[in-house]
C-alpha cells in the first residue's frame, strides 16, 4: 500500500511546480486500496490533463502496479 | 543497429546484455564503459557498445541517401532512461532500460521533434504492455509529461516493451500490403479496425510507395481507421 502512494506521489511531485504541496494518502474500501491525492487548486490542471488524459494515465498505471501485487486500487483526486 | 548503450548491475551484464541486442559476438565490437559498477551509483554500471567499424563513421560528403533525423544529445537520452526507470521501480518492476537507435522502419523526418527510442526489457512484463497495448500507451504519455517537464526543447519519448511495437509494426505492415493486394485486384476499397494515431500511420507509410492504392483516414477519434482505395490514377 505504501508503494502504491509512492508511486503517485513520484508521478504527481514531477507534474506539478509546487512538489512540496502534494499530499498522498490511502485508506481502505474491502479489498480496494484507495488513494488520495491532493494538489494546490492553481495545479489541478497539471495532474487531470484535458479531457482527464493525465489522470487516466496516472489511473492505468496505478492499477498496473497494483494487480502486479495481487492489489486493487484507485486513485481519489480531492478537489 | 550498430550501437547500444545499457544499464545492469556489473559490466559483465551490462555487455552480455549488450551483445544479445546487437546480435554480435564479443571480438566484433568495441566496449566503452561509461559509469562503472559504482556502490556509489546505485551499484550499477552503463557501458556503451558499438559494432566495429561503425564507430563514428563519417557521412560521405555529397551523401543524398534517406535522410533522418540524429539521435538526440545523451543527455536527453539519460533524463529518459532515469524517467522510465524510476517510473517502473515504483510500479514494482526490475526491468532493463536501454536507449536505442530508432527501431522502427520508419524514419523519423528531420520536420519532426528529436525523439528518443527506449527499449525495457525484462521479466512478466505483459501487464506493462496490456490489451492491445492500452497500458504501453498510458505509461508512454506519462514518461513524455516527466521527460518534458525536465526539458526545455518538446521531445518525443518511443517506449517499446518486450519487443511488443517492433512485433505489431512488422504485422501491420504485412496486413497492410496483404489487403492492398486484394484491393488493387477486386478494385474495391477496404477499411481496416480502427487503430491509434502510430498504427495509422505506420499503415500508410508500407503503402506509400505502391500505385496501384490509395489509403486515407476517417472517423472520429477513437475510432478512426484507415481505408485502402484503388487509386483511379494508376
Amino acid at each position: 500500500m505504501e508503494e502504491l502512494e509512492r508511486l503517485v506521489e513520484y508521478m504527481a511531485c514531477n507534474l506539478v511546480d509546487d512538489p512540496e504541496a502534494v499530499k498522498v494518502e490511502s485508506s481502505n474500501r474491502g479489498q480496494m486500496v484507495i488513494i488520495h491525492l491532493s494538489v494546490p487548486e492553481d495545479e489541478m490542471g497539471k495532474v487531470i490533463g484535458r479531457q482527464g488524459r493525465i489522470a487516466r494515465s496516472m489511473r492505468t498505471l496505478l492499477n498496473t502496479a497494483a494487480s502486479r501485487r495481487g492489489m486493487r486500487a484507485s486513485l481519489d483526486i480531492d478537489d | 543497429m550498430h550501437s547500444v548503450e545499457i544499464q545492469a548491475r556489473s559490466v559483465e551484464e551490462a555487455v552480455r546484455l549488450a551483445l544479445e541486442q546487437l546480435g554480435r559476438p564479443e571480438d566484433e565490437v568495441d566496449v566503452e564503459v561509461l559509469v562503472d559498477a559504482d556502490p556509489a551509483n546505485d551499484g550499477e554500471a552503463l557501458v556503451r557498445v558499438t559494432a566495429k567499424g561503425h564507430a563514428a563513421q563519417p557521412v560521405a560528403a555529397g551523401y543524398t541517401g534517406p535522410v533522418q533525423a540524429d539521435r538526440p544529445d545523451e543527455e536527453t537520452e539519460q533524463i529518459a532512461k532515469n524517467v522510465v526507470t524510476e517510473l517502473l521501480d515504483a510500479m514494482g518492476f526490475d526491468c532493463q532500460v536501454m536507449a536505442v537507435d530508432n527501431p522502427s522502419a520508419i524514419d523519423v523526418a528531420p520536420d519532426e521533434p528529436p525523439t528518443v527510442f527506449i527499449d525495457v526489457n525484462g521479466r512478466d512484463l505483459g501487464m506493462l504492455i496490456g490489451r492491445r497495448g492500452e497500458n504501453l500507451a498510458q505509461f508512454q504519455y506519462m514518461v513524455n509529461l516527466l521527460v518534458n517537464k525536465q526539458l526545455e526543447i518538446w521531445t518525443r519519448v518511443i517506449v517499446d516493451v518486450e519487443g511488443y511495437r517492433a512485433r505489431r509494426e512488422e504485422s501491420l505492415i504485412s496486413l497492410a500490403r496483404r489487403v492492398a493486394q486484394q484491393v488493387a485486384r477486386n478494385h474495391k476499397p477496404v477499411p481496416l479496425e480502427p487503430m491509434p494515431a502510430n498504427e495509422r500511420r505506420v499503415v500508410h507509410m508500407a503503402l506509400r510507395n505502391d500505385d496501384s492504392v490509395v489509403t486515407e483516414s476517417s472517423g472520429e477519434a477513437g475510432n478512426r481507421r484507415v481505408t485502402i482505395q484503388p487509386n483511379r490514377n494508376s
